[in-house]
């Protein structure tokens, strides 16, 4: 559950909310439609966004093993998912709690860091051509926050937002 | 070309089976503590547990090792099958088709989960015939009631003998050699044929 409200109910008995919590609530609930129209997106065009990545990524690694590509590719379908779960939420500590330490463990492991430090630029470039500006601007510091965590030095600025065009052209 | 959809088993991608939010759930009007997949979790508050090692100690005296021991190994025994199970069923392979790797951090995911602490392996003895693992913030060596001078963690020792045992298919034993409890930075435990150990390898 969302951080703020989860913590209102602590307080029930003691007060009425402050404005401060209060805004903070209305902030979230007002933002919610937005997060699950991002959220429907991402599940509706996961495959399709991802394919767009495979292929970019074989063409790039020409000599890697396909094993490898596609590890490094499961690991960004979790990263999509667990990103567009914190995203629903608002809650940025759900990717740390329950999904970064073994995202990290598991690159390094498996050796899979050169293939997911281009996979993550490239995956930026289609979402940001898949989704409306708004709902970007949504999941982005969520997958940045994985980036910087499992993959620190690599985040490089959000790519420019593309002249508008049909999502389904984009991908 | 990669199929994307191919990557996926009915739309599973396996993850960390192990993630705390995910793995332990409760019901608190129904008095239950259950993991994902519904199988029943008992809690251990470490007033139970120092309650056992002070009530052992006070029936049984110095054997109360070797009895925490004997029920580690009944419980290493039962935790490896459920282990076994659970992951075999979310990786959907069998233990022994998983890369040792994988299989290792599964482990050290589910030790931590359990709330046991933190787990490593060192597999540089595996020519001596040795398997290292090392503990840290251990919950069965900081509840032991009286100072010794001894390592404490009967409990721990017994469940990794026998975890290993039943994974290699071999009759293993488990010697702890460094203990929390007597100051050491973490907790050593030495995985071995029980006749390579010579005639220190006693109890835990």
């Amino acid at each position: 559950m969302q951080p703020t409200i989860e913590h209102i109910f602590d307080e029930v008995e003691h007060r009425y909310l402050p404005p401060e919590s209060l805004k903070q609530v209305h902030h979230y609930v007002k933002s919610l439609p937005e997060r699950i129209t991002a959220y429907r997106t991402l599940r509706e065009r996961e495959t399709l966004i991802l394919q767009k990545v495979a292929d970019q990524l074989e063409k790039t690694f020409p000599n890697k093993s396909q094993d490898d590509i596609e590890r490094s590719l499961r690991y960004a379908m979790l990263a999509l998912r667990q990103s567009a779960m914190a995203m629903l939420m608002d809650d940025i500590t759900h990717l740390d709690e329950q999904f970064t330490d073994w995202l990290g463990e598991s690159m390094t492991i498996h050796n899979t860091q050169e293939v997911d430090r281009i996979l993550y630029g490239y995956l930026k470039k289609i979402l940001v051509q898949a989704m409306p500006a708004k709902h970007f601007t949504l999941i982005s510091p969520l997958l940045d926050h994985i980036q910087n965590t499992v993959l620190p030095g690599s985040v490089v600025s959000a790519p420019a937002q593309p002249a508008p065009q049909p999502v389904a052209a984009a991908i | 070309m990669i199929p994307i959809a191919d990557l996926t088993r009915k739309n599973h991608v396996p993850g960390n089976y192990y993630a705390p939010r995910t793995y332990l759930r409760g019901e608190l009007e129904m008095g239950l503590l259950e993991n994902r997949r519904g199988d029943r979790l008992l809690a251990l508050p470490s007033t139970f547990l120092e309650g056992l090692y002070a009530g052992l100690d006070r029936e049984v005296g110095q054997a109360s090792g070797l009895v925490l021991f004997n029920c580690g190994l009944w419980w290493g025994k039962h935790f490896f099958k459920r282990f076994q199970d659970e992951i075999s069923d979310y990786y959907q392979m069998s233990l022994t088709d998983m890369k040792m790797a994988d299989f290792l951090q599964a482990l050290q995911h589910c030790w931590s989960t359990y709330g046991w602490g933190k787990l490593t392996l060192d597999q540089s003895y595996q020519e001596q015939g040795f398997l290292v693992v090392t503990t840290y913030n251990s919950f069965f060596a900081n509840r032991e009631p009286q100072a010794s001078n001894l390592p404490v963690c009967f409990l721990e020792a017994g469940v990794l003998g026998s975890f290993f045992s039943e994974l290699s298919g071999q009759e293993l034993h488990c010697v702890q050699t460094s203990c929390e409890s007597l100051g050491a930075d973490c907790n050593r435990f030495v995985i071995g044929l029980r006749s390579r150990f010579g005639s220190g390898g006693g109890a835990g």
